[in-house]
């Protein structure tokens, strides 16, 4: 049995690998695992382990969210394109971060796990401080996101409206709006 | 592998990346046109932990000659990789430079997104001398995609719980799609996503189907018998869910030309090898 399985193993990918080149062998090995390993661990500790996109229940709501960017007194951010999703990704995401954040950083769930585990590891204290992001930092939103504009529409930003809008779907599927909510103006320069 | 078969290779894998990572320059989604993002996020990822306090990314984010300078050493050393496909050390900064690019990037959008992944692992295996390593290495990048479809699958259906809920795929649909939809009224996506709104079944079909396709991938894990096959998989689901989901993964296909054959590789030769060496065509022999 166990000659049948050496044999198996003999003339498996990895076992080739390990006749040719016993150290890749063992980076290999050890990569598998590891994915395997932190997958089942469900542990995220380096950026190309764990694949678990999607992999939560999004329950349907009565309405939908998203956020509509206006500049220049009504003209609106409108990236149509899929293949525009790295530049959407810029615009959305920090400033979804940014509102959850002005509504009330104290629940960051990272903060506060990290607040525990300093507790525990007060040596690492001097490590974490820059994990985390300040007040400063988060003033600095604003100023940011009209000159990532400026880059994106190629010409000045004289003046940025955020609205966050609620919508629901009716029965031929056409969006309606339920609300609208002004999260962030910057006013037009003096 | 010979050596005419390693440079189709490393051209077809360098040549698509500089395709997507100019793609990203358009966007402004490289570092030179980023500005200075004061957002970020590192979560429970320990990588990310040493990286954000190296300062590396700050001061990458910071001086804005020294982004412009990495965005041209990284899209010099692509071009480089590619024309000098065999040169190990040309390639191991191209893929130094991916790497610290990717790990910015992700950084600063607050968001550890997977696309990337592919773009982070892809070159690991032509850093491997001689070609009998490396066409094992690369064999292992076959495994890899296999594997880490599987490990989605498994994602869905064993440790998330996203596969046992029917509406999931009319969900996503709404959630990705709701700006599209409310800022392009009239368009003809819009009617034909309308039109899926009104059918939702079809939605919610597709969706399961796509997470069953992923956990077909295993199958690459035992045998090679139906990887031209395979090879679609990926395609089929990351096309799909860029069209019905906004969601553009298609940059993870880069791991999927692990998929293609010594014959396919053959046959591309005559567009790609161009300044080859001459090949050591019996070594191929060994693996195969």
């Amino acid at each position: 049995m166990i000659a049948f399985f050496t044999k198996i193993l003999g003339r498996s990918w990895l076992g080739r690998v390990y006749k040719v080149d016993k150290p890749l062998f063992l980076v290999l090995a050890l990569f598998f695992a590891a994915t395997i390993g932190f997958n089942v661990l469900k542990l995220q500790t380096t950026p190309f382990f764990v694949w678990h996109m999607y992999s939560a229940k999004m329950p349907e709501t009565a309405t939908y969210p998203y956020f509509q960017i206006t500049y220049n007194h009504g003209r609106v951010v409108n990236l149509q394109h899929t293949w525009n999703e790295p530049q959407k990704s810029y615009l959305y995401m920090p400033l979804s971060r940014y509102v959850y954040d002005k509504a009330g950083a104290d629940t960051d769930p990272f903060r506060l796990y990290l607040e525990t585990w300093l507790k525990k590891h007060p040596r690492f204290a001097g490590l974490t401080r820059d994990l985390t992001i300040t007040q400063h930092e988060l003033d600095s939103y604003p100023a940011w996101l009209r000159s990532y504009l400026s880059t994106v529409t190629g010409g000045p930003i004289d003046e940025v409206t955020v609205l966050q809008k609620k919508v629901s779907f009716d029965a031929s599927g056409a969006p309606v709006e339920v609300s609208s909510d002004t999260v962030l103006h910057l006013p037009p320069y003096e | 592998m010979n050596d005419r078969q390693r440079i189709v290779l490393t051209r077809l894998v360098t040549g698509s990346l500089l395709f997507l990572l100019t793609l990203r320059l358009l966007e402004h989604a490289t570092l030179s046109g980023l500005g200075t993002p004061p957002l970020f996020t590192v979560d429970l990822d320990l990588t990310y932990w040493i990286y954000k306090d190296s300062g590396v990314p700050d001061w990458l984010m910071q001086h804005h000659a020294a982004a412009v300078t990495f965005d041209i050493c990284l899209f010099g050393s692509g071009l480089l990789a590619f024309f000098f496909p065999l040169r190990r050390a040309v390639i191991l900064v191209f893929a130094l430079l991916l790497f610290l690019y990717s790990m910015t990037f992700l950084l600063f959008v607050v968001d550890h997104m997977g696309q990337l992944n592919g773009f982070m692992l892809v070159l690991l295996p032509f850093l491997v001398a001689g070609n009998v390593r490396f066409t094992l290495a690369w064999e292992g990048m076959r495994y890899l995609t296999c594997l880490i479809y599987f490990l989605a699958f498994c994602w869905k259906t064993m440790w998330g719980d996203s596969f046992y809920y029917l509406h999931q795929g009319v969900s996503t649909f709404k959630y990705n799609l709701v700006d599209y939809l409310s800022l392009n009224p009239g368009t003809t996506m819009t009617a034909v996503y309308e039109w899926f709104l009104r059918h939702p079944w079809l939605l919610n079909t597709g969706e399961k189907s796509l997470v069953l396709v992923e956990g077909i991938m295993v199958v690459g894990l035992f045998t090679k018998r139906y990887d031209r096959w395979l090879i679609w998989g990926p395609v089929l689901i990351h096309g799909l869910t860029y069209f019905f989901s906004d969601v553009f993964y298609i940059e993870l296909l880069v791991i999927d030309l692990s998929f293609l054959s010594i014959a396919t590789l053959d046959r591309l030769a005559p567009f790609l090898s161009f300044g080859a060496a001459p090949g050591r065509i019996k070594k191929e022999n060994i693996l195969r």
